[in-house]
């Protein structure tokens, strides 16, 4: 079952949205080549993806046709995820065009990358959000979030107080 | 492992856009933790669910053994130690052991018993094991600042009264140590080395419950204070009946 490099795989969204794609762009996802390989014989059948919509399937696929044949980071090595964090605010050119998009769209790339587990395109979302909080005022970051405040008064007095002690020194 | 709630996550339902406080969890977790913690503090003030992810992130970087020991170990040598272990004992009450490391001039001294107390305040009736290190103050900072923070008696009021909930809450193994090695002047003149020490170093299982142990060195100040301290305690901590015939 040596799949030659062509081989097509077709997936299936949860709005019956269907994709034909090489298998290769494909397992850019661990889950999908975890269930390429544990599939042994040929399939026709449209693997189903009940956890994404089509038109993020499209923006991720974008994603991992652009980075085939990049080597996978290695999973489980702590250091890598150390580099990572370091390197905060470097995301690739091509990477940070193809994330400026909605902030829904944005949050479902990631919640696509995490279901898919796709931990390049996973680190990419994490860090433009993070981003977007970094140097911001909790007002600012509540408007851009369109967060509602649902402390009670008590709390809020309380998180103040709190926040006055930690700038007393 | 926490408590903490969820916030409000619609897991499942197309109808509401996705946001960010709508992300699960561990997703959440994943973003901020790229973000320093003077972020993370500007983060919590938001709203809840923020406000527990980014204070869930700043415990497991300061005070890791909330969670995976059940015990509280905090130095204060910077403030904002004392700020997440606040915070996590609005949802996080549990803990059995709680041991404060306390230095700095003598009116910081009023505003961490002042949160000290805030936390045992609100912890359930089993606290088992207390500790309390305190740092000999700078004496140079008595009569700076606010009159009523200078007071060395109302210091001793206050510290008394951490200590009287303390045991209120159940507390039976009790250790107040002072630092004489840093004499009149403070955590000042030998500070870093010894408080990581004291940060790094592992909390001892709780002993089984025995009356308090007040360890005294000898600090001038410090042996003022827990002279002082030390009598009512101890009456107190074995419980004496009154002795028959009185």
């Amino acid at each position: 079952m040596a799949a030659p490099a062509t081989q097509q795989i077709k997936i299936r969204c949860n709005d019956e949205k269907e994709f034909t794609v090489d298998r290769d762009v494909l397992e850019r996802s661990v889950l999908i080549k975890n269930m390429l390989e544990d599939v042994t014989e040929q399939q026709d059948a449209p693997i189903p993806l009940p956890n994404v919509s089509g038109p993020v399937m499209a923006k991720v696929l974008e994603y991992c046709t652009h980075h085939r044949g990049e080597p996978l980071p290695s999973a489980d090595t702590e250091q890598s995820q150390d580099e990572t964090r370091k390197r905060t605010t470097d995301i690739s050119e091509w990477d940070q065009k193809f994330i400026t998009v909605d902030q829904e769209m944005l949050f479902e790339i990631i919640l696509a990358a995490n279901y898919l587990d796709i931990k390049s395109l996973l680190d990419v979302g994490c860090k433009t959000v993070a981003n977007m909080i970094k140097g911001k005022t909790p007002e600012e970051i509540r408007k851009l979030f369109n967060i509602v405040n649902d402390f009670t008064p008590e709390e809020e007095a309380q998180i103040k107080k709190e926040n006055e002690w930690a700038e007393d020194r | 492992m926490l408590a903490i709630t969820q916030g409000p996550e619609a897991e499942g339902s197309n109808t509401q856009l996705t946001t960010l406080v709508m992300l699960p969890r561990e997703l959440l977790l994943e973003i901020l933790q790229e973000l320093p913690h003077a972020e993370l503090y500007r983060l919590a003030w938001t709203c809840r669910a923020l406000h527990d992810a980014a204070l869930t992130l700043i415990i497991e970087k300061y005070c890791p053994d909330v969670f995976t020991r059940g015990s509280l170990f905090i130095g204060t040598h910077h403030p904002t130690f004392l700020m997440p272990a606040l915070h996590g004992f609005r949802f996080v009450n549990d803990f059995r052991s709680m041991t404060i490391n306390l230095h700095g001039e003598i009116y910081l001294l009023f505003r961490d018993l002042r949160i000290v107390k805030d936390m045992i305040s609100r912890m359930k009736a089993d606290l088992q094991s207390f500790s309390l290190h305190f740092h000999a103050p700078s004496i140079a900072s008595l009569g700076r600042g606010k009159a009523e923070y200078t007071d060395l008696e109302v210091l001793l009021e206050r510290l008394r009264e951490v200590l009287d909930l303390a045991i209120e809450k159940g507390c039976r193994t009790m250790s107040v140590r002072s630092d004489s090695h840093h004499g009149v002047r403070g955590l000042y003149t030998r500070p870093k080395t010894r408080i990581r020490h004291f940060i790094s170093a592992p909390i001892p299982p709780i002993p089984p419950i025995q009356p308090i142990v007040i360890h005294k060195k000898e600090s001038r100040f410090i042996s003022k204070v827990w002279a002082k301290v030390t009598a009512p305690l101890r009456h107190k901590a074995h419980d004496m009946p009154p002795a028959p015939g009185m």
